[in-house]
């Protein structure tokens, strides 16, 4: 078990972003439990130099796609080009053969290419014209969106939202951090002083460590009793789905992982479950309407304090 | 007036007297792993810290009664409750010895001075 991990993650983030070590550190869960994040927030909350950060620190290859509404799905995922030389049509990759892809407002892109890049999400690997590629293993893609945007925009649907492990929300800086961050971009900033923490194969090793985190029949029981309550739960018209839940457990042996356990706790499910949960829940119209309750994330809470944990 | 005042002093020492009785009346129950000292302090949480839910944890449960000022040696505590963990949800071997911080703080609530303070502080959060 590596306690150091996650500490030696954030020094190296804290170089660049100021104030976001909650966000770097589900980052960091998400990628050891092998899933997708959606990072939500207004502009200029450093989503993308978050993920920026986040992949130089983990040494990981970087691309960057900036989804606008005109695009195709082969600008993502590349093409067959004709290659006068050889006479013949061969594959061009697009951007998204990397290890970590940051899709800058994937609201703005038109469900063909959403839906290309989420079966990319799914399968790790992209068809084109009967082709069929891997992608580079791990494999991480860290999308945004803007919550404020209404026009020109493709929300996600429920089905695809479900396949993000985590939605993490950025809200804006509290003074003190605003005013560190303005001071902060005073001075020169560059990107090269952070520096990889892992050396050679280690991200491999890690990730096949997490996966040895044991899970108790008695952990398994309680995450079922939540997925039940959430099915069962009056203010919402949609409950977890049983891939939710898959995404829970995995998030909670990363986080065990990172706490220097090899087994979880209920601590580990319940400190993700918001993260893990909420984006994938969806309000019943009457307690909208009637202001019984703010978002989901306040359902998921309210689930976790009434469910009994094995203790 | 002077044997009115007497009397007075003896009802309020023997009331006193009566109060700290009744708390050292309730001694600790025959405890003998540290297994059995978590579900005896899971028991004493649920019937006294009443600010804490149903579906608390254990690390939330140390977190709060910490808050409250509760003292008790609470490096030991937490080294008894990470190997109760270890066995409870990771398969190891139940730790030998480790119980007897737990049944104090469990006593320390059942002893209702704690369940008052927890109260008190909670109502005045509010």
């Amino acid at each position: 078990m590596d306690t150091g991990l996650r500490e030696r993650v954030l020094a190296e983030i804290r170089k660049l972003v100021v104030g976001r070590d909650k966000e770097a550190e589900l980052l960091l869960v998400s990628f050891l439990a092998g899933g997708h994040v959606l990072l939500e927030g207004v502009p200029g909350v450093s989503k993308t130099i978050l993920a920026k950060s986040f992949a130089k620190c983990m040494g990981l290859e970087f691309k960057r796609i900036q989804f606008t509404p005109d695009m195709l799905p082969m600008d993502m995922v590349g093409g067959f080009v004709f290659n006068m030389k050889e006479k013949e049509f061969e594959f061009r990759r697009g951007p998204v053969f990397t290890n970590l892809l940051l899709a800058d407002e994937i609201n703005r892109a038109p469900p063909k290419v959403q839906s290309a890049l989420l079966e990319a999400m799914q399968e790790v690997q992209v068809t084109v014209e009967g082709l069929t590629q891997k992608l580079p293993s791990p494999f991480m893609v860290i999308a945004t969106q803007n919550p404020q945007e209404f026009q020109g925009v493709y929300p996600l649907p429920e089905n695809q939202l479900d396949r993000f492990l985590m939605k993490i929300t950025l809200p804006y800086p509290d003074s003190a951090t605003e005013s560190k961050i303005i001071r902060r971009n005073l001075e020169e900033m560059d990107a090269a002083e952070i520096r990889e923490v892992f050396a050679g194969e280690e991200p491999e090793a890690i990730l096949h460590q997490v996966e040895q985190v044991k899970v108790s029949e008695e952990i398994i029981g309680y995450l079922a009793v939540v997925a039940e309550e959430t099915r069962k739960e009056r203010r919402l018209s949609l409950g977890a789905s049983p891939r939710a839940m898959v995404h829970l457990i995995h998030c909670a042996r990363a986080n065990a992982y990172l706490n220097g356990r090899d087994f979880v706790i209920p601590e580990d499910i319940k400190s993700v479950s918001s993260y893990v949960l909420a984006h994938r829940l969806k309000l019943d119209q009457s307690a909208v309407l009637t202001g019984t309750v703010a978002d989901t994330s306040q359902v998921v809470q309210d689930i976790f304090t009434k469910v009994r944990p094995p203790r | 007036m002077e044997t009115l005042l007497l009397a007075v002093d003896v009802g309020i020492f023997a009331l006193l007297g009566g109060a700290i009785f009744a708390t050292r009346r309730i001694r600790p129950p025959s405890i003998h792993d540290v297994a059995g000292a978590f579900q005896d302090l899971d028991h004493s949480i649920s019937k006294f810290v009443p600010d804490l839910s149903a579906g608390f944890t254990w690390g939330e449960a140390v977190e709060r009664l910490k808050a409250a000022g509760i003292k008790v040696d609470w490096p030991k505590m937490e080294s008894s409750l990470a190997g109760y963990e270890a066995f409870r949800y990771g398969g190891r071997e139940l730790p030998q010895g480790g119980e007897d911080e737990v049944v104090k703080l469990s006593m320390k609530i059942r002893r209702r001075i704690v369940g008052y303070r927890i109260k008190r502080e909670s109502t005045s959060r509010d």
